[in-house]
């Protein structure tokens, strides 16, 4: 594996010190930029910048050529998966997938049920999330398929980081990533079932207003919120500023599944089109990810996905879970509690973090409360051997620090799949912690794909 | 089998002048095994701008909106059904229709239904239609048919508790009782023959065939009734469903009439 101190020569390592420090300069900009995340604290909104650290990560190119093998073959199967679902389901009737893992979670909309999407790809833009071991294994920890949002953020780092720093670059071969946004124009042209591209934002009080506009702006496509949209005779228009009406063929919409359509769904929803999932269905407009999408990014689910490699692809799973259990089968229940000290209990309800708990950091009257739930609820909960990350180096006040880690690479099905050549890293500040958070002032770092 | 005539009646009347109605309406029975719809005339107004689609649970559904000031909305929708075509609709295999064994929010159990459900003792019965009969049964006993207690929100387990309600209450209760017994089963909407309000059930699964139940008059559903609609529960099933922009109050008025006709044109639709 390659560090930024194989690339950098001694020399460089110390004048690019300097520019290192200047990573000051370069979160200047992304400050100027607005590459911001908002976020709700006692119910102020407040914008905070996304710390910039200016070391990338680096993937060798032999390396990535494995990663992106490995997260073709897992969206392509996360895909077969979730038409499945929403279809035949065989996986279920094939006993490979118990049918509560899919009814009895919140992933599974029965109102998909029966919907073919425009070109049968319900996941077109996948976030998965993956760490590399001490020992150098990559293993995936999550699946995002909902909205997985970050891509902008190593875009806009790199285009400024080139901008100040041009010499970094100079004969590095690093693959290009600025071509995401048009990675991501092909993937929504190839849905598009005719009239112009949306993207469609919540608004700037949401999170990620940052990356709406700024995916809006280089794919060219118009960014747009709820009220400028309307269902017309089973169509969508979008209505401009004269209040004329246009037909929209595809949606990138930022919007979760719960608000999307008060008609279908959250009847409270006030950010939403009404009637836009009826005419979904009937395939008049593709909605960038397709609703329902849950079913198959949930903590059970992922313990099936490389099953389900093996039952739709007929191929041997190339990436690889972290080592995980289901107390739901019987062996599995037995290992978790002979080894409960060196787990980390996952709840399968919940996200972001919350939910999770280490076998070794418990009390011995809270083990046993906890042995008891699982006991009780075997399905709620999945375990994992703790990974011991791979540290790569901060900058901090001239010094490097080594922190935790992961990596969100980004997979997007057009006519194909494509891996986008970079990815959003994000690391703990904290030296003590693994969560990677933005939301828990974590940071994040550009990501360099090398191509020789 | 039997020739059913039905109208279905609904009037929104609010306070003051709406605009920018959306609405959602599955208020149209459809043909299924049991049943086949003609000569259906389907009226909206103020204005008749509807599409139509099925949902997931094959529910034909109009939608369509309004954007001019209206103080009223409404649907008649008028019809002739043959009913009685077959004892029971075919259902899907298992594995597909398992999200039908599942609680919902309004079917969700509590100490109540639990306690109700313990007491059954359904260990005693072999086949899901035996213990689906069996719930009928006790729940006949248990529970009141008093209208204007409950309301559109209320959950199973609240309604059981408060020990009286309308057929919706009674649907949902036997709904959560079969659910606890893993027996799927599904929430019917629909009308039976008479004179008043809309109606619901519910349908068991027994070895691929949809079975109905009709627990608030304790009886199997036959051919008096037209099934519109159905799905887990009652918010699968909402008639009408509409947003609007107005800050008004509303006034439902629903009048469901379902006779039998005997007449000789009635024959040759045979």
């Amino acid at each position: 594996m390659t560090t930024y101190a194989d690339i950098f020569s001694k020399k460089e390592r110390v004048e690019d010190m300097e520019i290192y420090a200047g990573s000051g300069a370069v979160n200047e900009q992304l400050a100027r930029y607005g590459v911001k995340f908002g976020i709700y604290k006692n119910n102020e909104f407040k914008e905070q910048l996304f710390p910039f650290d200016m070391i990338p990560r680096i993937i060798d190119k032999d390396e990535f050529t494995y990663l992106e093998k490995g997260l073709k073959q897992r969206v392509v199967a996360l895909n077969c998966f979730i038409n499945d679902i929403y279809g035949d389901k065989h996986i279920v009737r094939d006993g490979i997938i118990p049918e509560e893992f899919i009814y009895a979670g919140s992933g599974y909309l029965p109102q998909c049920d029966g919907i073919k999407p425009p070109k049968g790809i319900y996941a077109h833009i996948a976030g998965i999330d993956l760490v590399q071991a001490k020992d150098g294994d990559w293993y995936v920890l999550e699946d995002n398929l909902r909205i997985p949002s970050g891509a902008s953020y190593p875009m806009i780092a790199r285009m400024i980081s080139r901008r100040s720093s041009p010499d970094l670059f100079t004969g590095k071969h690093v693959e290009d990533n600025r071509n995401y946004a048009a990675m991501l124009r092909r993937t929504m042209d190839h849905v598009n079932v005719g009239g112009h591209t949306v993207i469609l934002t919540p608004g700037r009080y949401n999170a990620a207003y940052f990356e709406h506009s700024y995916l809006a702006e280089k794919t060219g496509a118009h960014l747009a919120s709820g009220h400028e949209l309307i269902v017309e005779n089973d169509h969508l228009y979008f209505i401009d500023y004269s209040g004329r009406k246009e037909r929209v063929g595809a949606v990138y919409r930022r919007i979760s599944d719960e608000y999307l359509d008060p008609m279908t769904f959250r009847k409270d929803s006030v950010i939403g089109i009404p009637h836009i999932f009826d005419i979904y269905r009937k395939g008049n407009v593709a909605l960038i990810n397709a609703p329902g999408n849950g079913v198959a990014d949930d903590k059970g689910i992922y313990y099936f996905v490389p099953k389900m490699v093996k039952y739709y692809l007929e191929e041997e799973p190339i990436l690889q879970n972290a080592p995980t259990y289901l107390p739901y089968y019987k062996e599995d229940m037995k290992y978790v509690l002979e080894n409960f000290d060196k787990l980390v209990l996952k709840d399968v309800a919940e996200a972001g973090g919350y939910g999770v708990v280490f076998g070794n950091k418990m009390t011995s009257e809270e083990k046993e409360n906890f042995k008891t739930m699982l006991k009780n609820e075997p399905r709620r909960f999945i375990a994992q051997e703790v990974i011991d990350f791979l540290d790569i180096d901060i900058m901090e006040k001239h010094e490097l620090l080594p922190r935790k880690a992961d990596l969100r690479a980004f997979v997007l099905m057009g006519e194909e799949p494509m891996v986008w050549k970079s990815g959003l890293t994000r690391f703990s500040r904290n030296p003590d912690s693994f969560i990677v958070n933005s939301s828990q002032g974590g940071g994040f770092k550009d990501t360099w794909v090398l191509s020789q | 089998m039997k020739k059913l005539q039905f109208g279905y009646h609904m009037k929104l009347t609010f306070s003051d002048y709406v605009s920018n109605h959306r609405f959602s309406l599955k208020c149209v029975p459809h043909d299924t095994d049991l049943q086949k719809i003609v000569n259906m005339t389907v009226e909206v107004y103020p204005d008749n701008v509807t599409s139509e689609d099925s949902d997931a649970y094959g529910n034909i559904t109009l939608f369509g909106y309004t954007n001019e000031l209206h103080d009223c909305f409404g649907f008649d929708v008028k019809g002739i059904a043959v009913t009685g075509k077959e004892e029971y609709e075919k259902a899907d295999e298992l594995h597909k229709i398992g999200i039908f064994k599942y609680q919902t929010q309004k079917t969700k159990p509590g100490l109540r239904i639990l306690e109700f459900y313990q007491k059954l003792d359904l260990k005693r019965f072999g086949s899901a239609t035996d213990k689906a009969t069996a719930i009928m049964d006790s729940l006949s006993e248990a529970f009141q048919y008093v209208q204007g207690i409950t309301d559109m929100e209320t959950t199973a387990e609240e309604a059981f508790t408060g020990g009286s309600g309308v057929c919706q209450d009674y649907a949902h209760i036997m709904l959560s009782l079969c659910r606890m017994e893993r027996i799927p089963c599904r929430y019917v909407a629909g009308m039976m023959m008479g004179e008043g309000l809309s109606h619901a059930w519910v349908e068991i699964w027994d070895e691929h065939k949809w079975r109905g139940f009709d627990p608030t008059n304790h009886k199997l559903v036959g051919d008096e009734y037209i099934k519109i609609s159905n799905g887990r529960d009652s918010t699968d099933c909402l008639v009408n469903q509409g947003i609007f922009t107005g800050n008004v109050s509303q006034m439902q008025e629903i009048n469901v009439v379902v006779e039998e006709v005997f007449d000789e044109w009635n024959n040759r639709i045979n």
